[in-house]
């Protein structure tokens, strides 16, 4: 019984350990710093 | 393969309810910002305006006015947490098609709350040496219906802007802010004295002075204005008399500025809502339930896999 606990401890701490690594990978990913934007410059006519 | 199976199902249960946790708690803090690479054009207009045109040494009345804001954001020059945008006003008379006056700033700004920060070349106009605070560019991440602090360009110093309800703009849910400035006086001009009545002097120093009731429609979730109404008066006095006029009128943000300020902010809204949101739900329920199904999996394994995975149970005599 107490094998069978372990197992799902274990499995559920593996999981959590995965799962804050994806996010901070997926933060590091969104956050990458972005090339500027092809900005047009200076129409300012009426 | 049960067991296979039931501890799988737990591992990604636990991955999905931690997943959902991180999502909840820690990521929008860190991936929620106000972006480097700005980049907006916003026109507002006015009609039946009133400005002293320098070009004709005047005061022209009843004039169509349009001012079109350009900002840009300075990747090279922001961070991870400060965002640093370049802001460029042209006022324009289409009545007389005459341009009136240019103006610029450059402000740097937290990315997740908007208060300024004075760092990164921020200046206004040519001065780099006045000191910023409040926000500038826009309300935080998750603006709170409370006042604020709003950096006046004009007077180079925060101004309150009041919370003043909710209201919908273009199908939109905004807070109504306001700022409210009245009769203080910003700097001096000089010009000659015949302009303002003052025929025996070659040219006098007047104080220049600004009332302003300025309205800012924010979507909350973003801090973003996507509508703004600047009913603006500015004059230069001499002992509380008005002697010229050098703009008074209402500017409005135009229709089409507002549908592409509000199309960018519901675009935002919906990938906040994805990550602080429906990820955290989705993933908890969905993580939950595996993780008692995986369970439920390893729990009911014949007593041949129980002995299997327990190495230290003590083989039954056969």
């Amino acid at each position: 019984m107490v094998s069978r606990v372990a197992l799902v401890l274990v499995s559920v701490l593996v999981g959590l350990v995965l799962a804050v690594g994806a996010s901070y990978a997926a933060v590091a990913l969104v956050t990458s710093p972005p090339t500027p934007s092809n900005q047009s410059c200076c129409n300012y006519g009426s | 393969v049960r067991r296979v199976l039931g501890v799988s199902l737990t591992g990604l249960g636990a991955f999905l309810v931690g997943l959902g946790l991180m999502f909840r708690l820690i990521v929008p803090g860190m991936a929620i910002k106000d972006p480097l690479n700005e980049h907006s054009v916003t026109t507002l207009t006015g009609q039946n305006m009133e400005y002293f045109s320098t070009s004709k040494l005047q005061e022209l009345t009843g004039v169509s006015i349009k001012a079109i804001n350009t900002v840009n954001g300075d990747v090279a020059s922001g961070t991870s947490s400060i965002a640093v945008w370049d802001g460029f006003t042209a006022l324009n008379d289409t009545t007389n098609n005459a341009p009136i006056e240019y103006s610029s700033e450059r402000l740097a700004f937290n990315r997740r709350t908007g208060l300024l920060q004075n760092c990164c070349g921020a200046a206004v106009g040519s001065n780099s040496s006045v000191h910023m605070s409040g926000i500038g560019y826009v309300w935080p991440i998750g603006a709170q219906k409370k006042t604020y602090e709003f950096f006046d360009t004009t007077l180079l110093k925060p101004v309150p802007v009041t919370y003043d309800g909710t209201a919908t703009v273009d199908g939109e849910s905004t807070d109504k802010f306001v700022e409210n400035v009245n009769d203080q006086q910003f700097g001096t001009q000089t010009l000659p004295g015949s302009l303002v009545g003052v025929k025996d002097a070659a040219t006098v120093t007047l104080p220049e002075f600004l009332t302003a009731t300025n309205t800012f429609y924010v979507d909350p979730l973003t801090g973003a204005p996507v509508s703004e109404v600047e009913k603006q008066s500015v004059t230069l006095q001499d002992q509380g008399v008005t002697k010229l006029v050098l703009l008074r009128g209402t500017l409005s943000t135009t229709a089409s500025s507002i549908a592409s300020a509000v199309k960018t902010a519901q675009s935002d809204d919906r990938k906040i809502a994805a990550v602080q949101d429906i990820i955290p739900v989705v993933g908890i329920l969905l993580g939950l339930a595996l993780i008692v199904l995986g369970a439920v999996l390893i729990g009911r394994l014949p007593e041949a896999d129980e002995e299997y995975i327990d190495e230290d149970a003590v083989p039954s005599e056969a």
